[in-house]
């Protein structure tokens, strides 16, 4: 009995810590707004200004829902049940827009039309960045959909507009929604896209408020509010992905699709103006003020200095959320306890914070508890740790889930004992997640551009804030070798995520994207 | 004599009973097969036996060796059981040689025992190909052979060929049974497969909802089951009611005579007995002899090349048999649906107490 409880002892007390850890922002931001007292705190919560917050993010949120929905779901629907020519290859364009940060496609469109502006610049530049949030889990969804179901329905007189209403729709429902309120979760974290768009969220009023001479009590009372919606619809999330993923049929199937120049005319004339509008110009823009650079040298710029923080801060990050998610992955798939479901679902805590908000739980445990850590470089590589520690567990997660425990076990009966199991098979075993949870932590450090502004040290610029300084001056050409740069390098983590969604369809929910794309 | 010999073993799952007061024995030398159904408890028996599962009472001996009672547990990396579970669980990230030689220290890896293991098991050419180059009954010679590569005293197989197409799997249980006999290996089998358990083991046991209810040797379990319920365990049977006289059976196919050793001994004495009769498709056979008695009727054929399956039925309209009679017929004669025949049942029925 004794052998089995110190191994399990040990690895629990370990995942505890971490859970603690990934539970202390939270904590440590309802436990500074308490101090504001019970009626400061409402007064600061009911005010005028939050109904304004309000309303503003349920315009942006029902307007941009409904066109990634439509653009997402149409588009998936024509790919999956109609032989269109390099479809592939277009639906590979589709989801570039994932690789852009989203601030960057505000900069691209703000300073060529600065009309586009407001709600309209908003929902236009957000529509561009987050369908693929729907394309993606319904693209998944329309793969494993019966086919047969729409065939036999023609037999009975259907027409298209019909099988897709009463056939196809009721089983993608789940993934629609599922991506709509991923959508939702990158608009309540969004910061410098607004910003730059002159568009008023809770995420810019937070940091405003932050800025103005650090009203924390003012900040910490729209956090909770901010906080609290995005558990909702965090919870939501979760609740439909796991009864998407009850409901599904793994088998896999070949499907004949049906030839229609129509069809394939409509899919063109969307996909076509689509990856224009939401890939080609911003890269044009940006290709346009490197070119058009009148104030200075490019080589003058501060690149180099700022890549290379960019990088340190990304490996530190990676290495770091990688190492505190093996243990706890190890402990969600292999040991089946109470415990262990809890550890694994504190993440959903961090994942409910939207950067800013972290970073400004890190600005307060600093000030008031660790003053020495105060704009230093470890704070920002903790605060990215943690902010980007639930997508090194999914990943973690969904590769040890499809290494089957017989493996340890036969290591077991050779005569190895855990630690060597652990190093020579299971490590070696899940090297492949390693590698990926690193990269898109990586990754996402790299175009992580709020929690950065909040936390990063004096003296010290990455490429997001070098790209932020130039992009508040107006100096365009400046802030534009930044982002293409930024570019450039978040495209591999996009493109990894199209590869696992079309490996893992079952295996991992959207929750992978959301941690990706709230950065 | 190195017996396993299991006693009492309880193991429970989130309050729920796997297993209920266990008792098996392993031969030494021998291959013994656990046959279940599925969540039957086998396989959590096996892993309790290699030390995976702790159960939560009970004894486990090999030979004098005490691995686990009350006093003693010895955990799973200090038994030295061979392991081979389901598909093999080859480590993908090691080649054939490496996978074998993984349980032993350094020094042992490159010894002649090795390289002789890898000439028994026919693995020589194939020693440096990776897993995903391997056929289904290369890879489960290759676990097979990592298994017995640390010289255990017992060998474990989880249903190992299940993972094999059928064709395959004939195959592969035959080569790896003479491995077995060849190293002289005391080996427990588990299985949910009737065929595998009784042309591989030297004895099978059955174990049903956590309990065995029956252990002997193959051939004793087909032709001489102790009960209906084991003998349903093995192939198609027929079930009739039958009334007892001494050693004749009388029945609605007519007078049997009757093997009554299963007979409770209360019921011996009694006249008129009402008894439950046992017989295999294979003991009804076509006396073609008889021409004028040609009472049964075939209603439906099942051919399977070999031979086929026929149901029968009586060809009158007065009376009206239970169930229609299931009857091995060789191919070699072969009957079509509506043929009337006379038949005959080789030997003596069983019969046990209703």
């Amino acid at each position: 009995m004794k052998y089995f409880k110190i191994q399990n002892l040990f690895l629990s007390s370990i995942c505890a810590l971490i859970g603690l850890l990934l539970v202390s922002p939270l904590a440590f931001m309802i436990y500074q707004s308490s101090k504001v007292g019970y009626h400061h705190l409402k007064s600061l919560i009911f005010r005028q200004i939050t109904s304004n917050l309000l309303i503003n993010t349920i315009e942006l949120a029902v307007l941009v829902c409904i066109f990634a929905c439509l653009l997402g779901t149409f588009l998936a629907v024509l790919v999956n049940r109609y032989t269109i020519k390099f479809a592939k290859t277009v639906t590979t364009l589709l989801i570039v827009p994932l690789a852009i940060p989203d601030f960057v496609i505000g900069y691209a469109y703000n300073s060529i039309f600065p009309s586009i502006s407001g709600l309209f610049g908003a929902v236009l530049v957000m529509t561009f960045n987050t369908y693929p949030l729907v394309f993606l889990p319904v693209n998944a969804a329309m793969k494993r959909s019966n086919h047969s179901l729409g065939l036999l329905a023609r037999t009975f007189g259907f027409n298209r507009v019909q099988i897709f209403f009463k056939v196809t729709l009721p089983q993608i429902k789940a993934a629609i929604t599922g991506g709509s309120l991923l959508v939702i979760l990158v608009l309540l974290s969004e910061y410098g896209a607004f910003e730059i768009l002159r568009f008023n969220t809770f995420t810019t009023e937070i940091f405003s408020e932050y800025q103005i001479g650090f009203n924390s009590a003012g900040a910490n009372a729209l956090s909770l509010i901010l906080v609290a919606i995005a558990m909702l619809v965090l919870w939501f999330e979760y609740k439909i992905s796991r009864d998407n993923q009850r409901q599904l049929d793994n088998t896999t199937r070949f499907e004949e699709t049906t030839k229609s120049f129509r069809i394939s005319l409509a899919f063109y004339l969307t996909t076509i103006p689509l990856i224009v509008f939401a890939v080609g110009i911003p890269l044009y823009v940006i290709f346009y003020w490197i070119i058009n650079n009148n104030h200075a040298d490019a080589f003058s710029l501060p690149i180099l200095p700022a890549f290379i923080h960019t990088i340190e801060f990304g490996v530190f990050a990676g290495v770091i959320s990688t190492l505190l998610a093996i243990p706890v992955s190890y402990f969600a798939i292999r040991t089946k306890s109470k415990l262990s479901v809890i550890i694994d679902r504190s993440s959903f805590l961090i994942q409910s914070m939207p950067s800013l908000v972290v970073a400004l739980s890190f600005v307060y445990f600093a000030i008031r508890l660790a003053a020495p850590l105060y704009q230093s470089s470890l704070l920002i590589v903790m605060a990215y740790s943690l902010l980007f520690f639930p997508l090194a567990l999914v990943s973690l997660k969904g590769t040890l889930s499809q290494i089957s425990p017989e493996y340890e076990q036969v290591a077991k009966t050779l005569g190895l004992n855990s630690v060597k199991i652990f190093l020579k098979v299971t490590l070696r075993l899940i090297m492949p997640g390693i590698i990926s949870a690193f990269s898109l932590v990586f990754l996402s450090t790299v175009t992580e551009l709020t929690l950065t502004l909040v936390l990063v040290p004096n003296g010290i610029n990455t490429l997001a804030t070098s790209f932020w300084v130039f992009e508040t001056n107006n100096s365009y050409s400046q802030a534009a070798p930044f982002a293409l740069i930024m570019v450039l390098m978040a495209t591999i983590p996009s493109l990894t995520l199209n590869k696992w969604f079309a490996k893992n369809q079952t295996k991992l929910n959207n929750i992978t994207l959301t941690t990706a794309l709230t950065a | 004599m190195k017996d396993l010999l299991l006693k009492e073993i309880d193991y429970s799952y989130f309050h729920q009973n796997v297993l209920t007061g266990v008792n098996f024995v392993g031969k030494d030398q021998q291959i013994t097969t656990i046959l279940g159904e599925s969540g039957s408890g086998k396989t959590t028996l096996l892993k309790i036996i290699a030390g995976l599962l702790r159960p939560d009472s009970g004894e486990i001996f090999l030979g004098e060796k005490i691995f686990f009672d009350k006093d003693h547990y010895i955990p799973c990396e200090k038994r030295r059981f061979g392991y081979v579970p389901q598909d093999g669980a080859l480590f993908p990230n090691l080649n054939v040689f490496s996978n074998i030689t993984f349980g032993l220290k350094k020094k042992d890896r490159n010894s002649k025992d090795i390289y002789d293991l890898l000439n028994k098991v026919e693995l020589t050419h194939l020693q440096h190909r990776m897993p995903y180059q391997l056929s289904g009954g290369q890879k489960q010679r290759v676990a097979l052979a990592r298994a017995l590569a640390i010289r255990p005293e017992l060998i474990l197989l989880d249903e190992p060929f299940s993972s094999l197409d059928a064709n395959l799997r004939n195959d592969v249980r035959l080569e790896v049974k003479g491995i077995l006999n060849e190293f002289n290996t005391t080996a427990i089998l588990v299985t949910h497969d009737q065929d595998e358990a009784l042309s591989v083991s030297d004895s099978v046991a059955i174990l049903k909802k956590g309990k065995f209810i029956c252990q002997n040797s193959p051939k004793n379990l087909y032709t001489n089951p102790p009960n209906l319920e084991v003998a349903s365990y093995f192939g198609q049977i027929n079930i009739l009611d039958g009334i007892l006289k001494q050693n004749i059976v009388s029945t609605e196919i007519g007078n049997l005579k009757a093997n009554t050793s299963y007979i409770s001994y209360k019921n011996k004495t009694s006249a008129d007995l009402k008894v439950k009769v046992l017989i295999r498709p294979e003991q009804i056979v076509v006396n073609l002899q008889e021409n004028q008695n040609r009472k049964f009727k075939a209603i439906n054929v099942e051919y399977f090349g070999h031979d086929s399956l026929v149901e029968l039925t009586l060809d009158t309209e007065s009376k009206v048999l239970q169930s229609p009679l299931l009857m091995r017929n060789s191919t070699a004669y072969p009957i079509y649906p509506n043929d009337l025949m006379a038949i005959d049942i080789l030997g003596e029925v069983l019969v046990y107490d209703e």
